[in-house]
């Protein structure tokens, strides 16, 4: 019976593409490489960004730990990290160069490998298929390749581990002149070279995956599926996909030219007078403003790439679980354009304290308060989806309620920020730490979990232990809000971010307990996560099997086969009649009606504007 | 009933209007942008205006007329494009067909597109030995420079044949761009007046 | 299902975004392509934002025209800015024409005519690629100044320091002094202003055609005059420019270098393509959109000439 469906599949499918003949020619036969490795297939393609980021997550949190471990115990000699750092901590103590490493790589793992690769990767290549209804991407081989980039460019980032100088450590966003002089400081060498080679890499592949989820959303979607029949998460997938290929290439060319800077002695970014030893630098007339701003035109809208996925699917979790449709759906569809929109040209905010143009500050301060207008339309239809709903309490369901509250929590913080005159005094302090945290890292993980949980028995076929994700959400809420809320008084008061100890004086090293308290909750909110992967790695061969529709869903990839199978569905792709929030609708005996029902077979549900 | 199928209409009047828009708008703009150069703010604050106001002007316009904001429709019925999994070379197949039916062979046009890019060009390089001022031959070049660039865009890689929509698609994000060059123009300005030597 | 039901609702909800229908009415892989250009035009754009935002805040900006304006084999005298660059563009033009000839017959699966535009076409980018290598070279080994912009610089003693710097910009970086050519402007304003400063090691003083530089003491001027003496002419390399800001030769090469890299990757695949035609291999899916896809690369190439002309040479 499997063997007939996947042949049918694999005969509707053969045609797609000419790289898919061949893959298929061999379908029966299909060696473990070529089958799970090397796969040109979307689902498997998902779950390898979705391993890798895993990792690359484990890594990420764990820098973090062992800066809030120098933060909390100031000199302390840990003797563990002594062995397992090294040189890079003598005596157990990590040293300040290493600190700045341990900054740097946490931000850019933790906001492109994992937030940016590791969520959309794994979600839009999961779902995107799945929920327009087709049997792949537009080009699987470019999907596959994308993968490969993604790979191989974390593979890089993290053998900047290993060499002799330490990592780069001039911060994710490597300004200028720190990273384009090589000998400005030890992880400005061997560290950032491999930092740049990375990130090539890892636009090369987003800018290949970009293509092909923008493609597949406009051209392959199934009869009937309009685009105001999208559900939400497919919605903010597209935006952002098309938020990646805009923003992405200027870096790419800011990049370029840091890269000539470093290695050819050009002065794009370098300033005349700079001092390095003792020695006047010859370079002259490069302006370290120019590239803020190319960085930023590209890492504003790189917050939204991080963050709309995860509002997408916390929407569509939220209505799954609350049984009630979204409220306001058109309006969310434009909330998410109008973020996208707005991404592009807030960018400055990022600099006021730069030493820019004064004048642009007020320019921004204006586009950037904008942003609230949609992101409030947002929150409020969250809210109003929840109002006298019939909340089903799934671990997914948490996260997205979480989602909800870190994103108020750190979104309200966002609105100081957007002033330039009270950035003056939160600037690098505290306080921006904690906001970006709330509203971009931690709401986007909470994003993440809430699609590794709703979603997880699509890609392994079984359900994860509801128990252990309850435990899991409740540890790390309470750990995250532990954690971060002591900082925006912190902030408050001034206490600088980035800085390696807070001993030198009087006024920070007041805040020495407060340290210890976050550092203490960030080790309970580290420890919480392995919760998470133990439940992952365990339920993907012993969690209880997959029902068809375990969350009585809407949505198309609902209905595919519990074991997945090559193009997606055996038989017909189904065609789509309704939008996918039909859910508890007066006058049906279910309270969900999928989307690929006809309005012909549930007359006594249907209303007049249903049409 | 209409039984036309979207793309395969001559060049309709809307697309043409479009690309013969887009000169002077462009121009304007660019002119602004020449204008924001010396350091005068008056420029990035009229592109902020223009950037708000025109999706705003949009979106009031939509919201008064009792229309929506975006509709996605565009009304025939029968589509040549269907999509249909797996028969993407017999619709390239069909679709270079149907266009090779209706069309009549355009390399007469090519060598008309070949003819305008050369002379603007012979142009360009004219208006730089002529004693025009600065400015003038600024805001020149600019505008020569976007009409080459229609031209290669709109007749060499068949992008006028495209649906409008298509067209928009690829012509919007350009607008970005043209709010970095002012912020980067209104930047550098500054840093001119406070750069020592 | 219901047929009647389904009839009576269909044609208000028919459209062409209503799925199933490719709403573009476009392959995936030529809109892939495109969207892929649309990209690379936005990292083209942050080259040449970039170069107008630094030039933009330097006086010191050189003039293009003083730059290009030799041609190969006419000698170090020879005055026509554009002339040559405008050659190399009427060659991409040229390129762009026979590409689109070759997209056309490939629509009509005339192999041989594809293929024989292709080759035109490559040997068009060929000549490109040849051309911005001698514009490189020339760049890179210098040129003599012509007599005809001779202004001179004089020392104490009126001894003529050199004849061949049209104007001169004297600025101080690490304690010595430089006099490198620039343009006419700035040579009044700058000298009066560098006086006050300079004054360590030199007095300066300026009237619209000379300069005048006093050491004072036992102040030997030995950096520049060596750099005086070094020769009669200038070569630019990426972080020199004797024509004023070394910003502008920077990123003159870096931005001409990515597009002739641009120009280069894509001769690579219209040779493989051109290969492919030749050997029939399209002839199985029955379409050559390789070729229109290609195509639409290689006119990007020369869209992206268009603007990069525009602001390397055109624009003073």
């Amino acid at each position: 019976m499997e063997t007939s469906t996947q042949t049918q599949s694999t005969a509707v499918h053969s045609h797609t593409n000419d790289v898919h003949i061949h893959e298929h020619e061999h379908h029966h036969h299909q060696s473990f490489i070529s089958k799970y490795i090397f796969s040109l297939d979307h689902k498997t393609i998902g779950k390898q960004y979705l391993i890798t980021a895993i990792f690359m997550a484990i890594v990420g949190m764990s820098l973090s730990l062992l800066m809030r471990a120098q933060l909390g115990w100031p000199g302390e000699q840990f003797s563990f990290i002594g062995k397992l750092l090294g040189k890079f901590a003598e005596g157990g103590i990590i040293k300040p160069e290493y600190y700045y490493a341990l900054v740097t790589l946490h931000g850019t793992i933790m906001v492109f490998f994992v937030l940016t690769g590791g969520l959309s990767g794994t979600f839009f290549n999961l779902l995107i298929p799945l929920q327009i209804g087709t049997r792949d991407m537009a080009s699987p081989l470019l999907n596959a390749l994308s993968y490969w980039f993604f790979f191989a460019s974390s593979c890089v980032m993290l053998s900047s581990f290993f060499v002799m100088a330490g990592p780069a450590s001039g911060g994710w966003t490597i300004y200028p002149p720190l990273s384009a002089l090589p000998e400005a400081t030890p992880g400005s060498g061997t560290g950032m070279t491999l930092w740049l080679v990375s990130m090539s890499l890892f636009i090369a592949s987003g800018l290949m995956g970009g293509i092909n989820y923008i493609s597949t959303v406009i051209n392959m979607r199934t009869k009937g599926m309009s685009l105001w029949k999208m559900p939400l998460t497919v919605w903010s997938f597209f935006i952002t996909a098309i938020l990646g290929v805009l923003s992405f290439p200027v870096l790419f060319s800011g990049a370029i030219m840091l890269v000539f800077d470093r290695s050819f002695g050009t002065s794009f970014f370098l300033p005349d007078g700079l001092v390095v030893a003792d020695k006047l630098l010859n370079h002259s007339g490069g302006s370290p403003i120019l590239w803020q701003h190319l960085f930023w035109f590209l890492g504003h809208p790189e917050v939204y790439i991080v963050l709309l996925p995860a509002m997408g699917m916390v929407s569509e979790i939220l209505s799954v679980n609350a049984r009630k449709p979204i409220f306001g759906y058109k309006a969310m569809v434009y909330a998410i354009m109008a973020i996208g929109f707005l991404s592009f040209i807030v960018w400055a905010h990022h600099m006021f304290q730069s030493g820019m143009n004064p004048f642009l500050g007020s320019v921004f301060v204006f586009t950037t308060l904008l942003i609230a207008i949609p992101s409030a339309v947002k929150t409020f239809n969250w809210l109003t989806t929840l109002y006298r709903s019939n909340i089903i309490f799934t671990p997914a369901m948490l996260y997205a309620l979480g989602f909800v509250s870190l994103f108020i929590t750190g979104g309200i913080t966002g609105i100081f920020l957007g002033n330039a005159a009270v950035d003056i005094q939160l600037h690098d302090t505290y306080f921006v730490v904690a906001h970006f945290h709330l509203v971009m890292g931690a709401a986007s993980f909470f994003g993440l979990f809430a699609g590794v949980y709703h979603w997880f028995p699509k890609m392994f076929s079984k359900m994860m232990n509801n128990t252990l994700g309850k435990w899991h959400f409740w540890l790390t809420i309470i750990s995250l809000y532990c954690v971060f809320f002591p900082m925006h008084y912190m902030g408050m008061a001034g206490v600088p971010r980035r800085y390696y100890a807070f001993t030198e004086y009087e006024w920070t090293s007041m805040f020495t307990d407060l340290n210890r308290f976050i550092s203490i909750w960030a080790l309970i909110g580290g420890a919480a996560q392995v919760l998470l992967i133990f439940n992952f790695f365990w339920s993907m061969f012993k969690g209880k099997p997959a029902t068809a529709n375990p969350w009585k869903a809407n949505t198309l990839e609902w209905t595919t086969p519990i074991k997945p199978v090559h193009g997606n569905w055996p038989g017909e792709i189904p065609e789509v009649h309704r939008w996918p929030y039909d859910y508890s609708k007066p006058g049906h005996e279910e309270d969900y009606i999928p989307q690929h029902i006809p309005y012909s077979e549930t007359g006594s549900s249907n209303r007049k504007g249903d049409y | 009933m209409e039984t036309q199928t979207l793309a395969h209409k001559p060049i309709p009047v809307y697309v043409k209007s479009i690309f013969s828009a887009l000169i002077p708008v462009l121009t304007l703009v660019l002119i602004t942008v020449t204008l924001s150069a010396k350091n005068v703010p008056g420029g990035t604050i009229a592109a902020l205006w223009i950037y708000l106001l025109i999706p705003a002007y949009y979106v009031v316009s939509r919201l008064l007329s009792g229309k929506q904001l975006l509709t996605f429709s565009h009304s025939n019925e029968s589509h040549s494009h269907e999509y249909v999994p797996g028969d993407e070379d017999r619709y390239i197949v069909q679709s270079i067909n149907h266009h090779l039916e209706h069309h009549e062979s355009p390399v007469k046009k090519f060598v008309k597109v070949f003819w305008i890019l050369l002379v603007v060009t012979l142009i360009e390089v004219g208006i730089a030995y002529s004693s025009l001022s600065k400015m003038t031959m600024a805001v020149l070049f600019m505008f020569f420079t976007i009409v080459k660039a229609i031209y290669i865009a709109g007749t060499f890689m068949h992008l006028k044949d495209e649906t409008k929509q298509f067209i928009w698609t690829l012509v919007l994000p350009v607008f970005f761009l043209i709010w970095f060059i002012f912020i980067l123009l209104t930047e550098s300005g500054y840093l001119l007046g406070h750069r020592l030597f | 299902m219901d047929t009647t039901l389904s009839t009576s609702h269909a044609p208000a909800k028919t459209s062409v975004w209503s799925g199933g229908v490719r709403p573009f009415n476009i392959s995936y892989g030529k809109m892939m392509m495109w969207f892929f250009i649309l990209s690379d035009f936005f990292t083209f754009m942050g080259f040449l934002f970039a170069y107008t935002a630094l030039k933009s805040s330097h006086p010191d900006w050189p003039n293009p025209d003083y730059v290009f304006k030799g041609f190969p084999l006419m000698g170090h005298h020879f005055n026509a800015p554009l002339l040559f660059v405008g050659t190399m563009t009427f060659i991409l033009i040229v390129s762009s024409f026979t590409m689109v000839i070759a997209v056309d017959a490939g629509h009509r699966r005339d192999y041989k005519k594809t293929v024989k535009y292709m080759i035109l076409t490559i040997l068009g980018g060929a000549v490109f690629l040849s051309c911005q290598a001698w514009e490189w070279s020339h760049l890179i080994h210098g040129v003599k100044l012509s007599d005809t912009t001779v202004k001179m610089i004089k020392d104490t003693n009126g001894n003529m320091l050199r004849k061949e710097v049209p104007y001169a910009m004297v600025k101080l970086t690490d304690g010595i002094i430089t006099v490198t050519p620039h343009t006419a402007i700035l040579v009044k304003p700058l000298g009066e202003k560098i006086t006050e400063e300079a004054g360590k090691a030199f007095t300066v003083s300026t009237n619209a055609t000379d300069i005048t530089l006093t050491p004072i003491g036992n102040n030997k001027p030995s950096a520049w005059m060596e750099f005086f003496n070094e020769g009669m002419t200038f070569g630019s390399t990426l972080t020199h420019n004797p024509f004023g800001q070394p910003l502008f030769s920077s990123l003159f090469f870096l931005v001409t270098g990515f597009h002739g890299f641009h120009v280069f990757s894509g001769l690579v695949i219209l040779v493989i393509i051109a290969f492919n035609v030749y050997n029939k291999r399209y002839e199985s899916r029955g379409h050559y959109e390789m070729v229109e896809k290609a195509g639409l690369y290689w006119h990007f190439v020369d869209l992206v000439w268009v603007f990069v002309f525009t602001f390397f040479y055109l624009l003073k």
